[in-house]
């Protein structure tokens, strides 16, 4: 049945504290989700009171702060730190986005960040995505054709065709909005996430792909696309304002025009 | 801890497939759902006009071709639909052997209210019958 409590080695302790610097005017508590797989203790949550007017106006800039200045133990992924990379995406106040996006002040009270939800945790903010980086690579997502290019120029594309992209391209594989989706937290090992479905879409709506009718069959079942159920968190948390739930529509009307 | 499961992450993502049922399900869900909009109103207000008359005007309604025809359709309606959706909600709450046994459950319970609700009809239909007779 669907798990409603925890289990045992799960439940989270409340964890050390870590006061406000001596003077600090300006101050705002931040609770970090922590777990290592090093000891057998149980995860954690951390608070860090950190002085606003010493750190960048970014949740990440307050992680970063926390682990240069405070705590060097705290894990995280972060690389670009201008939402491109989706490196830093976790699940702050109690919404998937990237750190880097996120301002501090658009917060009202403590800060909670926690790993993006139901994935295996490597350690504190850092989750496993290995199935979802395989449930990526399972729907092939690079350009397959039959018909071999022009020997002399690239394969062409209408204004029209490459019109059609848009909204999809721009995926920076995240992940915020397949561990949003409560069908992939319930199915996680059949249904697909909306993440890898609007990348599916992104190839299926491809002018240049000659592989539709391959793509929009290996997804005809009722797990990797039907289990989607139009919850609509995918497109609420997108932290780049794509709308995967769009993208998983057009291939369940595609799917119902292949009749 | 020993590992058991040294398949690669894309060999577990893929596993055995899915079957190629997909669209059939979720179309039968959509168009029983359009089917029971206009049939829900008709029900709905021929319960409305029947309300208060007695048994002997109930069975000469449902004794009616048309009626007893429609009344059928809404019920082999109602129990499709509703197997539809309660296996959709058995497939996101219930894992493993319990999945295959619940569904089982559902489709047998849905069925033999189907079938309740057809031999309502013909016993309303015999009674009319026999009165006419």
């Amino acid at each position: 049945m669907v798990e409603l409590r925890l289990p045992a080695n799960s439940t989270i302790r409340e964890g050390k504290r870590f006061p406000a610097p001596a003077g600090a005017k300006r101050t705002r508590e931040f609770r970090v989700y922590r777990w290592s797989p090093d000891d057998e203790e149980n995860p954690s949550v951390d608070t860090y009171v950190l002085d606003l007017d010493a750190v960048g106006p970014m949740v990440l800039d307050a992680l970063l702060h926390i682990k240069n200045e405070v705590d060097p133990t705290l894990t995280f992924r972060r690389s670009c730190r201008e939402g491109i990379c989706g490196s830093c995406a976790m699940n702050i106040d109690g919404e998937n986005t990237l750190a880097c996006l996120k301002p501090i002040e658009s917060i009202s009270g403590q800060v909670k960040i926690y790993p993006l939800p139901h994935m295996p945790v490597v350690k504190d903010l850092v989750p496993n995505l290995n199935g979802a980086y395989a449930q990526l690579a399972s729907i092939e997502p690079w350009l397959k054709s039959d018909t071999p290019a022009p020997p002399d120029e690239e394969r062409l594309q209408s204004p029209e065709e490459r019109e059609k992209l848009d909204g999809m391209w721009e995926c920076i594989l995240c992940f915020c909005c397949t561990t949003s989706c409560p069908s992939y937290w319930w199915n996680g090992d059949k249904y697909l996430g909306p993440a890898t479905l609007l990348a599916a879409n992104r190839w299926i709506v491809d002018s240049r792909d000659d592989h539709t009718a391959e793509r929009l069959a290996g997804l005809e079942d009722p797990m990797s696309l039907y289990a989607c159920r139009t919850i609509m968190n995918c497109t609420q948390t997108c932290p780049k304002h794509l709308n995967p739930a769009k993208a998983i529509a057009n291939i369940k009307k595609m799917q119902h025009d292949r009749e | 801890m020993r590992i058991v499961d040294m398949r690669t992450p894309l060999a577990r993502v893929k596993g055995a497939g899915g079957l190629p049922d997909g669209v059939e399900h979720w179309e039968a869900e959509r168009v029983s759902a359009v089917m029971l909009g206009p049939l829900s109103l008709w029900a709905a207000f021929s319960m409305l006009r029947l309300a208060g008359r007695d048994r002997e005007a109930i069975v000469a309604w449902a004794g009616r071709p048309l009626n007893a025809a429609l009344l059928a359709a809404l019920i082999g309606l109602v129990t499709r639909h509703m197997q539809l959706g309660l296996e959709v909600v058995t497939t996101d709450y219930v894992r493993g052997w319990k999945r295959s046994a619940v569904k089982l459950a559902i489709r047998f319970a849905s069925l033999v209210l189907a079938a309740y609700g057809g031999a309502s009809i013909v016993r309303l239909l015999v009674e009319r019958s026999g009165k006419n007779g």
